[in-house]
C-alpha cells in the first residue's frame, strides 16, 4: 500500500495551535518557594491529596489531642458540678509541660508516617528534576520541603496545648485571672512545640531524603527516635556513670525532654536520669541535631544527580 | 534470524461466539466509585491476533487485567478457556500474560527469571523450556546477565519468554512493542503471526496503529470505556458510510480526468495539486466501479487508483472524534 | 513441594539485599552496643533489671522493627512495584506464596534477632546460670516472636500500602499504650505473648502476665490465623487502577 499523499505540501507543516509565548512578569523564586511551603505543609496533613492520604495524620493528630481531650472532658464535668478548676487543676493534673510526654509516641508515629511522603515520593517518582528544572534552587526545594514539615509538626503539638487552654482557662469562672496565671507558659509552649518541630523533623526529614523506600525510611525513623533514648534510659538507669550522662544527648527524645523541663522550669522527674546535666547542654545538643541534620539534608539535595 | 514454527494446538477451531471461544467478555463493567473505566463491553475471541486499541485512559490495561484476573469486574462474566477470569489460579496454566510495566525482579538473570517462570508453571523440564523460550525471542546473548541491566527492549522480551516459556494457547500483551528497536520490532511480529497461525489466541494492547495495522487480524477499539469498533479495520471503514472516501489517482492526463470525475453524481470534488489528483466520493463501491469506466471515456490512462484513508488511523480518529 | 522451594529461593534473594541487610545488621546490633557499654561499666545486671533491658531494647524495639521490614518487603512491596505479579499470574495456591513468604521473612529476622539477644544478654547478665536461663527465654520468646510479628506485617502489607505505618501504630500504641491500661486487650497483644512465654521459663525476670503459660498457644494460633487472612487476601488481591 502506498503511503497517503497528503494535500498539504510534501515537506512537514507546523500548523498554529494557538500557542504562544508569555513574556510578561513572572511571579518568580519567592513565589515558587512559598508554594512549595504550603504545599508540603498542606500534603502533610494530606489536604489536597485525597481522602487515603489523610487518615494517618489526622488519626495521629487526633490521638495526640486525646490526653488532652480527655482533661477537658475532666475539667467540664468538674466545672458542672460547681468546684473550682483552679482545685481540681491543683490536684494533679498535666499542665502544658506534660503535654510533651504525653504525645511524644505519637509526635514519632508522624514523623514515621509523614516524613517518607514528603521526601520519598519525588525520588521514587522520578518528579525531582521537574522541581529542579523550576525557578527553585536546589536549597530552596530543600528548605522549603523541611520548614513544610517542620510548621505541620508544631501545629501537632499546639494543638493539644490549645485545648487544655481552653480547658483551663475558659471554663474557668474567673477567665482574665486564669489567663493571667497561664500566660506565663506561652513562651515555653510555643518554644518547646518550635524545637520538637525543628529537631524531630529534622531528623525525620534527613532520613526520609537518604531512603526513598518507604519501609526504611519508617523503620529508621523510629529507630532513631527511640533506640537511643532505651539505650540512654537503661544505662543511667543503672547508675550514674560518665559516659552514660553523656549518651543521653544522643537521644533526640531526650533531649527534648530535658529542654521542656528546662523550660517550663519543672525539675525533672527524679527517676528522670539526665537531671545531671546543665541546662544548656539540652538545648546546644538540640541545636547541633538541627542545624547538623539540615546540613546533611542540603547536602543531599546538592548532590543528588536527577 | 528464523521464527520456531509452533506445532498447531490441538482443538483450535471453536468458532468465536461460542461458549468455548477461548477469551469472552460478556456485558463488563468496571467502575471505581463514580469513574466508569469501562462500560458494558462484549466480545469473544478465537485464534489469531486482535489488536486493543484506543487511546490513553481509554480502559485497554483495566481490560488485559479484568482477563488476566488481576481485577475484578465490576459487573458481567470473564471467561478464560470457558472459566472465569478472577480468582482463578488455573486459568494460569492456559495463558501467558505479558504486562506493561517494567518490573521484574533486577538481581536475576535473564535466564533464570524465564527458569523461574517454568518452575512455577509445573513444567517437567524447566531448564529446557527456559531455554527454548529464550531462543524464540532471541536473547540468548544477554540470557546470563542480570536483568537490572537490561534495556527496556530486552526486559520486554525477557518478559515474554516468561509468558511463553509454557506454551500457552492464549497470550495477553499489554503495549509489547513498547521500546523496542525496528528489528526487534519486525522479529516479534513475525512471532506472533506464526503463533497464531497455529491457532494461538492473541490480544495486545497498543495506541500505534501501525502495529496493530500490520499484524492484527481484527481489533477492537476502545474509546472511553466502550467498545467503538469491533472487526476487520477496512470492513469498519466501509461501514462508515457518513464520510467520504478519499482517493488518489495517478493518471496519464490528471486534469482532464478531473473534469470528467466532476461530471460523475458520486462525486463530490477533485483536487489538483502539486500534481496529485484527490477525488472525494460519497461511497466506496460505487466508485471503484465507475473509475475505470470514466478514465476509458476521457481517453485517459490510470495508472494507480488508492484510497488514502482507508488506513487505521482515519478510521481511529474518526471514530475517536464521534465520541 | 517445587513450587515451595521456587517462591522461597525467590524470596530470599530479594530480600538480602546488600544496603537492606547493612541496615538491619545495624539494628539488630544495638542489644549488643548496649550489653557492651553495660558490661564496660557495670557488674552483671540483676535477674529482674536483666530481664527489662532485653525486653525494652530487643521485644519492644529491635524485633518488631526488623520483623516489620523483612515482612513488609517480603509481599507488600512486591505487590506495589508490580513485581509480584508474575507470581500471581502462575498456577500456583495463594496460601503456598503467603506461607512460604512468611518463613522466610521469618527467619531472616530471628537469624539477626535471635543471635542479638543471646550476645546482648551474655553481656548484660553474665555466665552464671540463672542469667543464662533469662537470656535463653528471651532467645525463645525472640525466636517464637520473629516469626509471628513477620507473619503479621506481612499480611498487612498486603492489605494496604500503609501496612508500616499501621504495624508500627499497632506495636507501639496499641502494645504499648492500650494493652497497659486495659488488661483484657493483652489476649491480642504479641508483646503479651512473648512476655508470657518468657514468664513460664523464668518468672523471676517479667513481671506480672495476664497470658502466662498460654502465650505458646495464642502465638501458635495467631501465626496461623495471619497467614489464612494472608491467603484469602491474596486470593483476592487486585491490582490498583492506574487509569
Amino acid at each position: 500500500m502506498t503511503a497517503p499523499v497528503s494535500a498539504g505540501s510534501p515537506t512537514g507543516s507546523i500548523y498554529d495551535l494557538g500557542y504562544r509565548g508569555y513574556e510578561g512578569p513572572r511571579l518568580g523564586r519567592g513565589y515558587a518557594v512559598r508554594s512549595l511551603f504550603s504545599h508540603s505543609l498542606r500534603s502533610t496533613y494530606g489536604l489536597g491529596r485525597g481522602t487515603r492520604a489523610k487518615i494517618a495524620p489526622f488519626a495521629l493528630a487526633v490521638l495526640a489531642c486525646g490526653p488532652s481531650l480527655g482533661i477537658l472532658v475532666v475539667l467540664v464535668f468538674a466545672a458542672r458540678f460547681g468546684e473550682q478548676v483552679s482545685d481540681v487543676l491543683g490536684a494533679n493534673l498535666p499542665g502544658y509541660d506534660g503535654m510533651w510526654s504525653s504525645t511524644s509516641a505519637f509526635v514519632t508515629l508522624f514523623c514515621g508516617a509523614q516524613a517518607p511522603e514528603l521526601f520519598g515520593r519525588d525520588q521514587r517518582h522520578g518528579t525531582l528534576s521537574l522541581y529542579f528544572a523550576r525557578a527553585l534552587r536546589r536549597t530552596d526545594y530543600t528548605l522549603a520541603r523541611i520548614f513544610g514539615f517542620v510548621t505541620a509538626l508544631v501545629i501537632l503539638q499546639l494543638l493539644p496545648q490549645l485545648i487544655l487552654f481552653v480547658g483551663r482557662v475558659l471554663l474557668s469562672p474567673d477567665i482574665v485571672g486564669a489567663f493571667g496565671r497561664d500566660l506565663p507558659s506561652f513562651p515555653a509552649i510555643l518554644g518547646q512545640a518550635v524545637l520538637v518541630g525543628l529537631l524531630y523533623g529534622g531528623v525525620s526529614m534527613t532520613i526520609a531524603a537518604y531512603t526513598p523506600r518507604r519501609a526504611y525510611a519508617v523503620a529508621g525513623i523510629v529507630a532513631v527516635f527511640v533506640i537511643p533514648g532505651i539505650v540512654a534510659a537503661v544505662i543511667t538507669g543503672l547508675g550514674s556513670s560518665a559516659i552514660g550522662d553523656w549518651l543521653v544527648l544522643i537521644s533526640p527524645s531526650s533531649v527534648l525532654d530535658g529542654t521542656n523541663a528546662v523550660l517550663f522550669g519543672v525539675p525533672l522527674n527524679p527517676d528522670f536520669p539526665f537531671a545531671q546535666r546543665p541546662d544548656i547542654a539540652y538545648f546546644a545538643a538540640a541545636g547541633i541535631g538541627i542545624v547538623g541534620s539540615l546540613v546533611i539534608c542540603l547536602r543531599r539535595f546538592l548532590t543528588i544527580s536527577v | 534470524m528464523t521464527v520456531p514454527t509452533f506445532a498447531p494446538l490441538p482443538s483450535a477451531d471453536a468458532p468465536a461466539g461460542a461458549p468455548t471461544a477461548p477469551i469472552v467478555l460478556e456485558r463488563v463493567s468496571r467502575w471505581y466509585g463514580p469513574v466508569v473505566a469501562v462500560n458494558d463491553i462484549t466480545f469473544a475471541l478465537g485464534p489469531g491476533i486482535t489488536g486493543l486499541l484506543g487511546p490513553n485512559g481509554a480502559g485497554k490495561t483495566t481490560i488485559l487485567h479484568m482477563l488476566s484476573g488481576l481485577l475484578r469486574p465490576s459487573s458481567g462474566r470473564v471467561l478464560i478457556g470457558g472459566e472465569t477470569a478472577w480468582r482463578n489460579p488455573s486459568i494460569y496454566r492456559g495463558m501467558g500474560l505479558v504486562p506493561e510495566r517494567e518490573a521484574v525482579y533486577p538481581f536475576l538473570t535473564g535466564r533464570e527469571f524465564v527458569e523461574m517462570a517454568a518452575q512455577l508453571q509445573r513444567l517437567p523440564d524447566p531448564k529446557a523450556a527456559a531455554d527454548v523460550a529464550i531462543k524464540t525471542v532471541d536473547l540468548e546473548a544477554a540470557a546470563n546477565r542480570a536483568v537490572g541491566g537490561y534495556s527496556k527492549g530486552m526486559r520486554q522480551r525477557v518478559k515474554i519468554a516468561a509468558a511463553l516459556v509454557h506454551d500457552p494457547p492464549i497470550l495477553l500483551l499489554d503495549e509489547p512493542f513498547n521500546g523496542m528497536d525496528p528489528r526487534q520490532r519486525i522479529h516479534m511480529m513475525d512471532l506472533l503471526r506464526s503463533m497464531a497461525a497455529a491457532g494461538r489466541t492473541i490480544l495486545f494492547s497498543s495506541h500505534i496503529l501501525e502495529e496493530v495495522e500490520r499484524i492484527a487480524d481484527g481489533v477492537l477499539v476502545i474509546v472511553a470505556g466502550r467498545l467503538a469498533a469491533a472487526g476487520d479495520f477496512r470492513e469498519i471503514r466501509r461501514l462508515m458510510t457518513d464520510r467520504p472516501h478519499t482517493f488518489v489517482v495517478r493518471s496519464s492526463d490528471d486534469r482532464r480526468l478531473a473534469a470528467a470525475f466532476m461530471a460523475e453524481p458520486a462525486v463530490f470534488g477533485t483536487e489538483l495539486r502539486d500534481s496529485v489528483l484527490t477525488v472525494r466520493v460519497a461511497e466506496f463501491g460505487g466508485f471503484t466501479r465507475t473509475v475505470a469506466r470514466v478514465a476509458r471515456d476521457a481517453d485517459v490512462t490510470l495508472f494507480e487508483v488508492a484510497p488514502t484513508d482507508d488506513s487505521l488511523e482515519s478510521v481511529f480518529a474518526y471514530l475517536v472524534s464521534r465520541r | 513441594m517445587t513450587i515451595f522451594a521456587t517462591v522461597t529461593a525467590i524470596t530470599i534473594r530479594a530480600l538480602v539485599g546488600r544496603r537492606r541487610t547493612l541496615l538491619m545488621l545495624l539494628l539488630a546490633g544495638m542489644p549488643v552496643l548496649l550489653g557492651l557499654i553495660i558490661r564496660v561499666n557495670e557488674d552483671n545486671l540483676g535477674l529482674r533489671i536483666l530481664g527489662q533491658t532485653i525486653d525494652g531494647i530487643v521485644i519492644r524495639t529491635v524485633l518488631p522493627l526488623i520483623a516489620l521490614v523483612f515482612g513488609t518487603a517480603a509481599l507488600g512491596s512486591e505487590l506495589e512495584d508490580g513485581t509480584g505479579v508474575h507470581l500471581l499470574t502462575k498456577p500456583i495456591n495463594r496460601s503456598v506464596i503467603v506461607v512460604s513468604k512468611a518463613l522466610v521473612a521469618g527467619t531472616l529476622t530471628a537469624v539477626l534477632v535471635v543471635p542479638s539477644t543471646v550476645l546482648g544478654g551474655f553481656l548484660m547478665g553474665g555466665l552464671g546460670g540463672d542469667a543464662i536461663g533469662v537470656t535463653f527465654a528471651f532467645a525463645l520468646a525472640s525466636l517464637i516472636g520473629s516469626f509471628l510479628y513477620a507473619a503479621i506485617f506481612l499480611v498487612l502489607s498486603s492489605i494496604t500500602t500503609r501496612g508500616l505505618i499501621i504495624g508500627l501504630a499497632y506495636a507501639i500504641i496499641w502494645e504499648g499504650l492500650v494493652a497497659g491500661l486495659l488488661p483484657g486487650s493483652q489476649v491480642f497483644s504479641v508483646r503479651e505473648y512473648l512476655t508470657g512465654i518468657v514468664q513460664t521459663l523464668t518468672p523471676e525476670a517479667v513481671g506480672e502476665s495476664l497470658v502466662g503459660t498460654g502465650g505458646f498457644l495464642y502465638a501458635a494460633v495467631a501465626f496461623v490465623l495471619a497467614l489464612a487472612i494472608g491467603s484469602v487476601r491474596l486470593a483476592r488481591y487486585e491490582v490498583r487502577g492506574a487509569e
